[in-house]
């Protein structure tokens, strides 16, 4: 087996974005410490980082596969207001990150820490079942999401990958009569 | 190649963006938007309203010396995360168009005759200061205590660290099934290795150190289908180590054929009630257990002959339709006793009228409005005035909730500033003018320095402690 295992289909999203972002965007060292860990033969990481530029590249593996790694997509946010503000994200980045590089208005006032709900998004239903299936903490929160639809995520919780290429992320209307928390209480 | 024209078009919609916002700052005319309180509510309408109005001001007026409302004497000191709002707030207060004025309360210090002289409009976010009562025998007993206050106690609440609470018994009963009555359970339970490297006050910790509680009972009007809390703060108390959930298996049994016809959002929750229910058992390693009851209603407070609470009377319910979420609960003449050394009353908090002159609806405990616009009670608009938060929709929500409804009443105030029907203003005004001389007034720097402070006194191992007197408080803020 070669050294180069880890690039072959199966990579998951999450290690991809270790590799994307760090060299395109130097979050954090850890994940550099990563990249370079699992892909020694990307020593040199050529791209340098413009949000507004779209960044193509793909890699030479060794052995036969041939991987092609469109490193950034493209999607819409429709803001509340209703305002659609077409953006390119970065794979591996999530949706409140990135919402915050193009200052749309979406909260996240946990931190994206999974406390809060504040990055609550509708996905645009055609690319749902794209999107990598949701964890127990984030239904948790979502049940108690104000404007709760079946389509809904929590944005801070969405990694962008290849497969969102064009898709519509819009953000809960203010609108009026909703119901907090899923419970009616009773007037006695 | 596309990357150029999307390049401009940032580029021209950033420059467009600085001459506006670099020609509100100096343009003589702005209107002028005070906002009382300083929870999430008036966080958030400023917030929004900066956005969607370059020509706005917004000045913040807090009650007490120290903002953020209920994120900072509400929000369990276990849950930091929660607290992290406090960075996007304090990022606000740096903004050089919105202001912070602590320490004075709007109906005491000043009046709103007083602030409409100076601002184009009044957003009222103070939120609900007092609570839901049970109107029944005995609720005045030593020892039953209101959760609201309990909250403030050990979240440092300068009005509520005296409260007396005496954990020296073996059983506490809460009456409600709501998060607040979670978040004092798991407070009342969790062991204080645990709390140690929390905010929670260190009088709270002392307290808690010694308490002799072994076993919470939480008591529900209704049953399981109808409970208050969510999902997220029940699965939390399940896992608290060395503590056993005790559910009775037979409360729980009707529940197994209507899960799934239930809608998202109570599923879930009724689906882990469930399960936990049919293998709640005491283990050998817990020594502290959590009960929860349901179809009870209070009816007395039982005292000894000190007046101090030894047990609490509750009649046995039946629900009119029991597969029903939304039904109500009806007394069976059937009676039973849980004894009890301390027991809180967890059924709600209540926001009350602090305006002579603004309309309040005595029943539903809010300010009556539409779209977060106050009305008079024949309905027609109250000019300029608003509400957000707690005080416009009644104490339930979190804070995304109350997010959104902020957000709406930012909505509401912008419409009518930009229909032109509000004073605008081309001098400036410091709030300061309006306070009586010798009047402590707090502002961001000032409020910085307690930051500080509290921080540095948290030591290692706390994020901070908070100080709990408002003097010592001023004294810090007098010192720096
Ligand atoms: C115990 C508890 C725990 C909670 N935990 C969570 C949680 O973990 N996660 C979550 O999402 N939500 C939580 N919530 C809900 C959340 O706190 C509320 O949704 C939110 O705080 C409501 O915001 P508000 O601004 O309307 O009210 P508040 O936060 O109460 O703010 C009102 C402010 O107005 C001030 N004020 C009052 N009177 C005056 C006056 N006369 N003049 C000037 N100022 C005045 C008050 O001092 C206060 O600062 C919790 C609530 C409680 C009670
Ligand atoms: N971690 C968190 O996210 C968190 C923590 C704390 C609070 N909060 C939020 O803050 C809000 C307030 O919480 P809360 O717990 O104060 O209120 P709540 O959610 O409205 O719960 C009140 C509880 O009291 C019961 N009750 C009301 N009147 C009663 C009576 N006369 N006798 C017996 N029981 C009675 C209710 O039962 P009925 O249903 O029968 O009326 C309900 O179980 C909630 O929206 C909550 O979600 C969130
Ligand atoms: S930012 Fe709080 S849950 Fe996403």
């Amino acid at each position: 087996m070669n050294t180069c295992r880890i690039f072959s289909r199966s990579i998951s999203y999450k290690r991809a974005f270790f590799i994307h972002t760090a060299s395109l965007y130097s979050y954090n060292f850890k994940s550099i410490h990563l990249a370079c860990q699992y892909s020694p033969q990307l020593s040199c990481f050529p791209i340098t980082y413009s949000p507004y530029r779209a960044i193509h590249t793909s890699f030479r593996l060794r052995g036969d596969e041939q991987l092609e790694f469109n490193e950034s997509v493209r999607v819409t946010f429709i803001d509340r207001d209703g305002n659609h503000v077409p953006v390119i994200g970065n794979i591996g980045e999530n949706l409140l990150s990135l919402a915050h590089r193009y200052d749309i208005e979406m909260e996240g006032a946990c931190d994206a820490s999974l406390a809060c709900t504040t990055c609550h998004v509708y996905i645009q239903p055609e690319f749902f079942s794209v999107l990598l299936p949701s964890t127990d903490e984030e239904e948790d929160l979502l049940d108690l999401a104000p404007f709760l639809e079946s389509n809904s995520r929590l944005g801070c919780q969405v990694l962008l990958t290849r497969d969102m290429q064009g898709m519509f992320i819009s953000l809960p209307r203010v609108t009026r009569n909703f119901y907090v928390d899923g419970h009616i209480p009773k007037a006695h | 190649m596309f990357s150029i024209p999307i390049f401009q078009n940032v580029y021209i919609t950033s420059s467009r963006f600085l001459v506006r916002y670099t020609r509100s700052l100096f343009s003589d005319n702005h209107y002028r938007v005070g906002i009382v309180g300083s929870g999430p509510a008036g966080f958030y309408t400023a917030q929004r309203l900066l956005k969607l109005n370059s020509n706005v001001r917004v000045d913040i007026i807090e009650r007490l010396p120290t903002p953020f409302g209920l994120v900072r004497y509400g929000v369990a000191p276990d849950h930091p995360e929660v607290k992290n709002v406090i960075t996007n707030f304090t990022n606000l207060l740096k903004d050089t168009r919105c202001r912070f004025y602590g320490n004075i309360s709007v109906g005491t210090d000043i009046s709103l005759s007083q602030l409409f002289t100076y601002y184009s409009a009044i957003v009222l976010a103070y939120g609900a200061d007092s609570d839901r009562k049970l109107e029944i025998p005995g609720e005045n007993a030593k020892g039953f205590l209101s959760a609201r206050r309990f909250v403030g106690w050990y979240n440092g609440l300068p009005e509520d660290v005296s409260l007396d609470v005496d954990l020296s018994s073996q059983t506490a009963v809460i009456i409600g099934q709501g998060n607040v009555a979670i978040d004092v359970a798991r407070i009342l339970l969790t062991p204080t290795e645990q709390l140690e490297k929390t905010d929670i006050c260190n009088h709270a910790l002392l307290a808690l150190r010694e308490s002799k509680i072994q076993r919470v009972v939480l008591v529900g009007r209704r049953g399981p289908l109808q409970v208050a809390f969510t999902i997220k703060e029940l699965r939390e108390l399940l896992k608290l180590k060395q503590i056993t959930t005790l559910l009775t298996k037979e409360d729980h049994d009707f529940l197994e054929p209507i899960i799934s016809t239930l809608p998202r959002g109570r599923k879930r929750l009724i689906e882990l009630l469930y399960k936990t229910s049919r293998q709640s058992l005491h283990t050998e390693t817990s020594n502290k257990c959590l009960e929860i009851s349901y179809l009870r209603s209070p009816t007395i407070i039982n005292t000894n002959t000190e007046g101090k609470i030894n047990s609490i009377t509750f009649e046995v319910n039946k629900l009119q339709d029991h597969n029903s979420i939304n039904t109500k609960a009806i007394g069976t003449g059937v009676y039973e006793t849980i004894e009890c050394g301390i027991a809180f009353r967890s059924i709600g908090y209540k926001s009350i009228p602090i305006l002579e002159s603004v309309p309040f609806d005595n029943i539903k405990h809010v300010i009556p409005n539409e779209r977060g616009k106050v009305t008079h009670l024949d309905g027609t608009l109250y000019k300029g005035l608003y509400c957000s938060g707690w005080i416009k929709r009644g104490p339930v929500g979190v804070i995304a909730s109350t997010m959104n409804d902020a957000y709406e009443t930012a909505e509401r105030v912008h419409e009518d500033l930009t229909a032109d029907t509000l004073q605008s203003f081309n001098t400036d005004f410091k709030l300061s003018d309006l306070i009586p001389e010798g009047h402590r007034m707090v502002n961001y720097t000032d409020w910085s320095s307690l930051d500080t402070e509290e921080v540095s006194r948290g030591g290692e191992s706390k994020p901070r402690e908070k100080i709990t007197s408002i003097q010592e408080m001023i004294r810090i803020m007098n010192n720096k």
